[in-house]
């Protein structure tokens, strides 16, 4: 019996994970926006926002010139 | 219009300023005509904006001269219909600053002539998102949560076990 309800318990709080994980990101990515949205600032997010368009350079540049 | 001849300030980001300089140039174009019918060249007052001083300076162009105002609209026209276009959007709305700095690297970087259409995407939290031609490039606090879902998910299961 005992080991029976560990077991569903168990199957349970799997089940409650998986759920979970599927969505965490999003759930994570709402909690930040509702706690910290308005505060962080564009202007130092500049040197990431940099790095992130010169890791791709070479593709959008790619793009700009076939593009067309 | 020559890719490298024709230099455009950071402070010109998109197709809506330079729509507006060429409106600027038709009025200041309008002007001159009038005072030359008044018989009074150089008597209307016009004023002019900071943004068409800085890009009549840095291609070297005289406003006073008909031919240059010319020249410069035809090439406003020219960047108009055919500069590369990319959409970029942000959390929030950007300082003239901030979108200076962008607007430079991919100017630096890509093109001379990148124009930029900016819009605001509240819902990435933080980062970038940006369309080209044909391609997206999504660069938002989001879409890194996303990629590592699995390491978050992996420190969750830890603390849970």
């Amino acid at each position: 019996m005992s080991k029976q309800l560990e077991a569903e318990l168990q199957e349970e709080k799997t089940r409650y994970m998986a759920r979970f994980e599927k969505n965490m990101a999003e759930i994570i990515n709402h909690y930040i926006l509702a706690a910290v949205g308005d505060q962080i600032s564009l202007d130092d997010q500049l040197e990431y926002i940099l790095s992130d368009l010169e890791s791709s350079k070479k593709e959008i540049l790619d793009d700009i010139k076939t593009g067309a | 219009m020559s890719e490298t001849a024709f230099y455009i300030p950071v402070g010109i980001t998109s197709k809506a300023d330079v729509s507006r300089l060429l409106r600027e140039l038709e009025s200041l174009e309008e002007n001159v005509r009038q005072s030359h019918l008044q018989k009074k060249p150089g008597s209307t007052k016009v004023n002019i904006s900071q943004i068409m001083q800085e890009i009549a300076h840095v291609n070297s162009i005289d406003l006073r001269t008909t031919t240059a105002r010319k020249t410069l609209a035809e090439n406003l026209q020219q960047l108009k219909k055919s500069a590369p276009i990319v959409h970029i959007s942000f959390a929030s709305s950007p300082r003239a600053q901030f979108l200076a700095n962008i607007t430079g690297w991919f100017r630096r970087e890509v093109h001379p002539h990148v124009l930029l259409e900016v819009g605001m995407q509240p819902g990435i939290a933080a980062g970038c998102v940006i369309r080209t031609t044909n391609k997206f490039f999504d660069f938002s606090l989001r879409k890194k949560m996303l990629d590592n879902t699995a390491v978050l998910a992996q420190k969750l299961r830890e603390k849970m076990q």
